[in-house]
């Protein structure tokens, strides 16, 4: 089962049955505050998780993504740490995955060619 | 690969696993050498490069160690243009010149640097050993200045090219003759950064105090410098492509029609993407390929960038939080080959899905 319940800025949020089997993961990077960091923002505005086992899947993950998972006992919400955030986006217990969406520079590689 | 051969003066046939795993180490070695940001150590330069000097059968010459590679290219001007005057106890005037110009500055970057913001002690840094330029050298100085690449050595910023002479070496086994007189150089690449040498002096400047980079290890930073001297001057980066200070520093005001502007269209996409697509919508050429009802979902666009054959295309949508967001995709879907030729496609190659597989959230915030 995976079912997209929502989306928070770049995050897509989705609730999954179980954590899927044969993946590799590494931990996860804190905040100031010790939340997980879901979505890294250079000007500290991270998306993050305060509580819950969070972990960065590193297996047959595409170019340019990142997919995280939480495994949360206890009801806990998606934050963001800015003045001006994102909503909250409350999260029951559950097993969750987080997809970081990407961008592509359709210019940078044509660029480089003719620079060249 | 023909038969792995290893003698003190060859090496030849490849390099086996056990050579590749130990090469791998050595090169991670050499790039943190050429990442160092710990502040230079005289105690250590000062008998590397004094060893370059004996390796060439010249005096000990006297060495002055500057903060940034820009106070080296004026103190390098200042000597160079005395020098090309051809004046009597030239030599003396030219290590006069280049102390001068490397200390004056140094001292003004350092008090600078106490009390006020970086960005204004780079100025004066700058404005400091050109000043000290122009007094000794004049208009030629400063044209010197300008040419320093001319003259100059990498230091750590050449550390590939040691990574590689060194692997050879301390790996394949290598013992040639010229090792004797490398290994001073060898020294002054870990322990200095870019430097000029003349006969009688060699300035030799610090590390940088931060380099910042992205996740393909190209310089890079989104709201500073990615490299700083400790004297306040700094190089700015985009993705690996060095671009204007006042870019990265002004980007929310700085005018698209500026970004066209500039010659190097390298330059320009970087600059593009630091203002944001969004603003640049004012000033390209766009055309819509599809449109979702739904703002949220957003509408496929092509924009075309003066100086590219090929329109890059981009999703525009509407944000809870940043309003209308522009970000680009790619012509077809790693995923599973297909076009992206529409808003879902679009939005399904985002988050590495299909468009088969993909559904719109229910929710944003």
């Amino acid at each position: 089962m995976k079912q997209k319940i929502g989306q928070q800025g770049e995050v897509a949020i989705m609730k999954i049955a179980a954590l899927p089997t044969d993946i590799e993961t590494k931990s996860v990077e804190r905040s100031k505050s010790g939340a997980f960091i879901i979505s890294h923002s250079e000007s500290g505005h991270h998306h993050v998780i305060p509580d819950g086992e969070v972990m960065e899947r590193t297996s047959d993950v595409p170019a340019g993504m990142r997919i995280l998972y939480a495994i949360l006992d206890n009801p806990s919400s998606l934050r963001q740490e800015a003045d001006h955030a994102h909503e909250n986006f409350d999260l029951e217990s559950g097993v969750y995955e987080f997809r970081i969406s990407r961008e592509y520079d359709p210019f940078a590689e044509q660029a480089r060619i003719v620079a060249d | 690969m023909g038969r792995i051969i290893r003698t003190k003066s060859k090496a030849e046939g490849g390099i086996t696993t056990a050579e590749k795993a130990r090469m791998d180490k050595h090169a991670d070695l050499w790039i943190s050498r050429a990442l160092r940001t710990e502040p230079i150590e005289p105690g250590k330069i000062v008998p590397a490069i004094e060893g370059i000097y004996a390796a060439a059968n010249l005096k000990n010459p006297r060495v002055i160690i500057v903060p940034s590679p820009l106070v080296m290219a004026f103190a390098y001007g200042a000597s160079a243009a005395i020098l090309h005057t051809g004046k009597k106890s030239k030599t003396y005037a030219a290590t006069r010149a280049a102390t001068y110009a490397a200390t004056g500055a140094a001292t003004r970057a350092a008090t600078d640097a106490a009390t006020d913001a970086a960005t204004y002690a780079a100025t004066r840094a700058a404005t400091g050993a050109s000043i000290a330029c122009y007094d000794m050298a004049g208009e030629l100085g400063l044209a010197c200045a300008r040419r320093w690449w001319d003259n100059m050595q990498g230091g750590n910023m050449w550390a590939g090219y040691d990574g590689y002479l060194t692997a050879c070496r301390d790996i394949l086994g290598l013992e040639l003759s010229c090792h004797n007189a490398y290994a001073h150089w060898e020294q002054a690449a870990i322990h200095g950064g870019f430097r000029v040498m003349h006969e009688d002096f060699c300035i030799v400047s610090d590390f940088p105090e931060f380099i910042h980079m992205d996740a393909e290890n190209r310089p890079h930073c989104e709201d500073g410098p990615s490299h700083r001297w400790r004297d306040g001057w700094s190089l700015y980066h985009w993705h690996g492509v060095k671009v204007p200070g006042e870019w990265i520093e002004n980007r929310e005001t700085i005018d698209p029609a500026e970004i066209l502007k500039t010659e190097n269209v390298e330059e320009r996409a970087a600059g593009a993407a630091i203002i944001g697509w969004p603003r640049m919508l004012d000033v390209l050429k766009s055309k819509t390929i599809d449109k979702d009802e739904n703002p949220d979902h957003g509408e496929l666009i092509e924009l075309t960038l003066p100086g590219l054959d090929r329109p890059g295309r981009f999703l525009k949508a509407e944000c809870p939080r940043n309003g209308i967001i522009v970000e680009g995709v790619p012509y077809e879907s790693d995923i599973d080959g297909s076009p992206i030729n529409t808003v879902l496609a679009a939005q399904a190659w985002r988050v590495g899905e299909t468009p088969k597989s993909f559904e719109f959230p229910p929710v944003r915030t």
